[in-house]
């Protein structure tokens, strides 16, 4: 029997969630929390995917929007506002900042709209840094307060870990949804060709503005979550460094498809795990692993069945020329 | 008004060194239509080879010079073959991470081998001020700024004067045309990678004295460099001068009259707005795209 390739997708779709729902019971909880925190990267990095792969920018300030929502929420939260609600204000806060960054840096085009994005960036580690009534400065902040839901609390490293992934997985569909629609269309218009986009009468500064928006509010979302996980922030988390580890986790995982983000953020946080007993050489060995990537898949880590069925033809036809008489 | 003065030279000689940064940045572009985000290391390599050099195997200055910027050049045609190479045909944005990639290894080789420590690097003309009408200058920065000049100089020379430069040159005007006329691009990219690799090392070794040598300098003044090069309007070798230079005034009078706390935050926010105003940079005109 042949399965047709949507089948193949749902299929595909099902075992992921079916392992990531089995997970946590067959694992220790500390790995638990690096599965945790590979969930809250995915919704960070699956904005990114959005800006970056379907219209085509570069941003790398994503740590900054990512530290503003975990600051707003941590700070809601401890001034006694339910985690529900905190959690859609940092998505706010962060998409009112990308507004007010993305409304005169979005002019600007690729290198130079990353090195705006770059700076923006670098500035906002400062100025958690240094505005220490509000930020706690450089030692942070703790004493955040557990998750919770109405009565539910999400103070386990299970409970919360199946937090994070149910909204990792609201998200994904979402997004998902998104560029199926009308609004994804266009965006990918503006992607292949922006002056063919705007001659159809598509305004593509304002379709990039929102989906940086986009993008920025999924930053701030998965900033709160973050904020919840430690119970901790402080500045060194959301540094520029990770802008870029946010950044090369979309790239790894392909800007093409709304999953690279997912791919990228797991393969990256399951990298960083299996290489922690290298302790100083890590770095160098995932240094190694991005050129090596970007060389050999330069579509992303979503591209590898393609590839792979592309050699697999070609050995086939190297055997069945060498077979033929 | 001596301490503007003052100020004003600590800005250009500080500045001085983001301009040689800048021009590597400049010619990787226009050239290698890379954005190289490893650039900033190899201010950091330059800074350590020289402190090997000069301080560990007390070598002459102009020898450790020399040895410097040719280990600086000879890294980066190493670099440029293994990581940058196969990638010309790929999309910049793949090109761009790849060199995060570059950046990553050579921080965290220098971090292993520097043990985290952060070394002194002697002055060249002392470090003592004088005082000349008033004003006290550390003979230093004239160094710093002299040589600066002196390499800019020399490389504006090589651009115009030699075959070498010529064919950079015309293979970052059109690289298909500069192939027709008998030019190997591939070995002039890798010409032009060297090269801003050796401005960069130049860049370290002056910059050395003026602060701490760390495995971790390069990132910020490679950042800096970034700026400068895209102030001044990226792939324009006078508009990187300039930037380097403005920046370092900015950030002297940043430090002494607003904020030495926030003056890295109103730079940025500088380049923030020159992008948002002037989207290509200072010195080149941006065309409006129309439909």
């Amino acid at each position: 029997m042949r399965i047709s390739t949507s089948n193949w997708k749902r299929l595909a779709v099902l075992i992921v969630c079916l392992i990531l729902a089995l997970l946590p019971w067959t694992i220790n909880p500390f790995r638990i929390r690096v599965f945790t925190l590979g969930g809250i990267y995915a919704i960070a990095t699956t904005g990114l995917t959005l800006f970056m792969g379907f219209t085509g920018q570069i941003s790398i300030g994503q740590a900054a929007f990512f530290g503003i929502g975990a600051y707003t929420s941590a700070i809601l939260t401890k001034a006694g506002l339910p985690f529900f609600l905190s959690f859609f204000a940092s998505g706010l806060v962060a998409a009112l900042c990308g507004l007010i960054i993305g409304f005169p840096c979005l002019r600007a085009r690729m290198f130079y709209l990353a090195m705006a994005t770059l700076a923006f960036g670098l500035s906002m580690t400062m100025i958690f840094k240094n505005l220490t009534t509000l930020t706690g400065g450089v030692s942070g902040m703790g004493g955040i307060p557990a998750a919770g839901i109405g009565p539910v609390l999400f103070d386990g490293f299970i409970s919360y870990y199946y937090l994070v992934w149910i909204i990792t997985a609201i998200v994904l569909f979402l997004v998902y949804r998104l560029t199926r629609s009308y609004f994804g269309l266009t965006l990918r218009a503006i992607g292949d060709n922006e002056m063919a986009a705007e001659s159809l009468s598509v305004k593509g500064y304002l379709f990039r503005l929102i989906s940086f928006l986009i993008c920025s509010f999924l930053a701030g979302i998965a900033g709160s979550l973050y904020a919840h996980l430690d119970r901790v922030v402080a500045p060194e988390n959301f540094t520029s460094e990770e802008s870029i580890i946010f950044l090369s986790m979309a790239v790894i995982g392909g800007l093409k498809s709304i999953y690279g983000g997912l791919i990228g953020s797991i393969v990256f946080t399951l990298i960083g795990e299996q290489l922690r007993s290298l302790e100083r050489a890590q770095v160098i060995v995932v240094g190694a692993l991005l050129i090596f990537l970007v060389i050999f898949l330069p579509k992303g880590m979503v591209s590898f069945p393609q590839k792979l069925e592309k050699m697999i033809t070609r050995l086939r036809g190297k055997r069945s020329i060498e077979e033929s008489p | 008004m001596e301490t503007i003065i003052q100020q004003v030279i600590f800005g250009l000689t500080v500045g001085a060194t983001y301009a040689l940064v800048a021009l590597g940045f400049s010619m990787q572009f226009r050239a290698m239509n890379l954005l190289n985000f490893a650039h900033g290391e190899s201010f950091m390599m330059g800074a350590f080879i020289g402190l090997l050099s000069h301080v560990f195997l007390k070598l002459p200055l102009l020898l450790s010079w020399a040895v410097t910027m040719g280990a600086c050049g000879l890294i980066g045609v190493i670099i440029e073959f293994i990581a940058i190479r196969p990638l010309y045909k790929a999309p910049p944005l793949n090109l761009f991470i790849c060199s995060i990639g570059i950046a990553m290894i050579l921080r965290q080789i220098s971090n292993i081998l520097s043990g985290a420590v952060s070394y002194k690097f002697p002055a060249t003309l002392g470090e003592a001020p004088v005082s000349i009408g008033g004003i006290s200058i550390v003979p230093e920065q004239f160094w710093v700024i002299g040589m600066a000049l002196l390499l800019m100089f020399a490389f504006e020379q090589f651009l115009k004067k030699t075959r070498t430069g010529k064919a950079m040159r015309a293979v970052a005007q059109d690289p298909y045309t500069a192939s027709l006329m008998g030019i190997s691009v591939l070995r002039m990219k890798s010409v032009v990678y060297a090269v801003s690799t050796m401005l960069g090392g130049a860049a370290g070794i002056l910059f050395a004295p003026l602060a701490y040598v760390t495995f971790d300098m390069g990132l910020w003044n490679g950042i800096k460099g970034f700026i400068c090069a895209i102030v001044g309007g990226i792939g324009s070798i006078p508009g990187a001068i300039l930037g380097g230079f403005l920046l370092g005034l900015i950030e002297q009078f940043n430090s002494s009259y607003i904020s030495s706390l926030y003056k890295d935050v109103i730079s940025f926010f500088i380049l923030i707005i020159v992008i948002a105003v002037r989207p290509k940079g200072l010195l080149i005109r941006s065309r409006r795209e129309k439909v």
